[in-house]
């Protein structure tokens, strides 16, 4: 792998979202606060797991976080420096190597497109690159997410659902990223190829070394893949920590409710049974 | 309450059929629960589209069995007599509230439409009661509003509303909560189950995820590759499955390996319908599978505890 180089770390964080505050202003008196004050980072190698339900920022976040969007005051990092701050190949590293992963893989690839020309698409818009070195690095990629190399003359649509999420991980991986950032990535799959895609995650991060922020609405896969986990609700992290912290000892109730409906124990709403977990 | 006898429907896909379902077998009890699991493309909304006979020439048909509701032949009924059955006898929830609601008519004139059996004059109070029912919040208020102005949660609520407003002896649910957030996932469940109860609403639960289903239903059917591979109580299938698909889907959703460790996903993807495996679907990706499972389809066997599965060489305890 080649990473350019960086400007010297003094904050072991890769990617960080510091005081983030983003208000949208919808046009009418009054304005929505979608972030109140969010730091969020993470490191080398790491999973961190975003947690909320729809409407609690998490998105926003993560438009934040990828660039795609401003805060409106407070900071995103990368590699110590702050966005604002960068030079312009800075820049140019940060958008190569912060790549993201979307919900619904069958609205995010390009139905027009062939695959490898979606999965290297990055690289056509970074520089004049031939025709031949995209379909080979497109072919390297389809190998790495384990799919035949002959899917690369393929539209999306011939592809199932899960397929589809593994061509957008390879298009994520295409220029070597630090992160990505995946939103929901298995909330539109079965639970059988939820369970490949998160395989293929983990073997991902051993291999490549590469960080996630990983999005959810609920805890069930993050508990499982996630290192560290903060939950967002109404714009305003109300908990973050280890996972195993987390899970076994919620401290605010939101996160209680929050597990105790990700695990689907029982129909019984009462908080006895989180109580019992919490106990354990 | 609803019986499907060897259902095959296939789909007609310019010259090419696809065979959705192949001899599905299934019967629900009157005011239970049961839970149609299966991946994409396994036939399970077929199932229920054909109980609705939904599917018909020229996207496809069904070619053989027989399904009956509520005592009535669905399968032979002629399109008046459905529009009647349909009016009267079976409410369908949807996978997704946003698109099944029409943007541009209120509330309350979508679950007045499907209250023919009601006095006009009624049907404001009527449709009050019922929304208050189904726990949303002051009710007379939001009765003229558009389907936008509410949440999700919400608005899966005022689906349940129109599937509910004809009083229907059976309720179809197709991943009623798969477009939803967790928490309000488990209000709509806590609802569904309260429905069966009270009102003794037979229901049959689509979904993907046997998480879920397990909190709601007594009953299971699992379907791979539009057959019918392992059905029967709960408990029972979910403790002790007999087919290894039904073992390997459990196993695949069940996280019980140490945190960050390789989950056990079934290797492979299911079967093309277009091209279907002469033997059980499951063959190619089963490790217990022999040359007789993949020429032959396995017959359905029942054991005494009443669950039946169809597999050559069933998962031993």
């Amino acid at each position: 792998m080649t990473h350019k180089a960086v400007a010297p770390t003094v904050d072991p964080l890769v990617l960080e979202a510091r005081d983030v505050v983003k208000t949208y202003n919808l046009g009418k008196p009054g304005e929505v606060r979608a972030l109140k004050g969010v730091t969020l980072g993470v490191g080398r190698g790491e999973m961190v797991g975003l947690v909320g339900e729809s409407g609690s920022g998490k998105t926003t976040l993560m438009r934040q976080l990828l660039g795609i969007e401003k805060p409106t005051s407070g900071s995103v990092l990368f590699g110590g420096v702050d966005r604002e701050d960068f030079t312009a190949d800075q820049r140019d590293h940060y958008y190569n190597s912060v790549a993201a992963v979307f919900q619904n893989p069958y609205s995010s690839l390009n139905p027009r497109r062939r695959l490898w020309d979606i999965i290297t698409e990055r690289r056509a818009i970074a520089s004049k690159t031939s025709r031949s070195s995209r379909r080979d690095r497109a072919a390297e990629l389809l190998d790495i997410v384990s799919l035949p190399h002959e899917y690369a003359d393929r539209f999306p649509h011939q592809l199932s659902g899960g397929q589809r999420q593994r061509v957008a991980i390879a298009r994520a991986l295409a220029e070597e990223p630090d992160v990505i950032v995946l939103d929901e990535p298995m909330s539109a799959l079965d639970v059988s190829v939820s369970a490949q895609i998160a395989n293929l995650l983990l073997d991902l991060q051993d291999k490549f070394d590469v960080s996630y922020v990983f999005v959810a609405h609920d805890m069930h896969m993050v508990r499982h893949l996630c290192h560290r986990v903060a939950v967002l609700l109404k714009g305003d992290i109300v908990e973050s920590g280890p996972v195993r912290e987390v899970m076994d000892g919620p401290a605010h109730a939101y996160t209680r409710a929050l597990i105790a409906a990700s695990e689907l124990r029982s129909l019984d709403p009462s908080s006895a049974e989180v109580a019992e977990r919490v106990g354990t | 309450m609803l019986e499907i006898k060897d259902l095959t429907t296939k789909y007609f896909q310019g010259g090419k059929t696809a065979t959705a379902t192949r001899g599905v077998s299934l019967t629900l009890a009157k005011g239970s629960a049961t839970a149609l699991v299966g991946e994409s493309g396994s036939g399970k909304s077929t199932v229920a589209m054909s109980v609705m006979r939904m599917i018909r020439p020229p996207i496809g048909d069904i070619v053989d069995g027989e399904i009956v509701v509520n005592g009535r032949n669905v399968t032979g009924a002629s399109k008046k007599e459905m529009r009647e059955i349909l009016r009267t006898d079976i409410g369908f929830v949807p996978q997704d509230p946003t698109t099944a609601l029409d943007p541009l008519f209120t509330v309350r004139s979508q679950i007045a439409e499907c209250m023919t059996s009601t006095p006009r004059a009624a049907r404001d109070d009527a449709i009050v009661e019922l929304l208050d029912s189904l726990g949303i919040v002051d009710p007379r208020a939001r009765l003229r509003e558009h389907p936008h102005q509410f949440s999700g949660g919400m608005r899966q609520r005022v689906a349940i509303a129109v599937a509910l407003a004809k009083n229907p002896q059976l309720l179809i649910a197709d991943e009623p909560t798969t477009a939803l957030d967790v928490t309000t996932q488990l209000s709509i469940l806590r609802l569904l189950d309260q429905l069966r109860r009270e009102r003794e609403l037979t229901t049959l639960f689509i979904t993907h995820d046997i998480r879920v289903a397990r909190l709601v239903c007594q009953q299971v059917a699992v379907m791979y590759g539009g057959v019918m591979v392992e059905r029967g109580p709960m408990d029972l299938v979910t403790a002790r499955p007999s087919h290894p698909y039904t073992q390997a889907l459990f196993s695949a959703n069940a996280l019980d390996v140490a945190p960050r460790q390789r989950l056990r996903a079934i290797p492979g993807t299911p079967p093309s319908l277009t091209a279907m495996p002469a033997g059980c679907p499951f063959a190619p990706r089963c490790d217990n599978a022999t040359a007789t499972c993949r020429e032959e389809m396995p017959p359905a066997t029942t054991t005494e505890d009443g669950v039946t599965f169809s597999c050559w060489n069933p998962v031993t305890a």
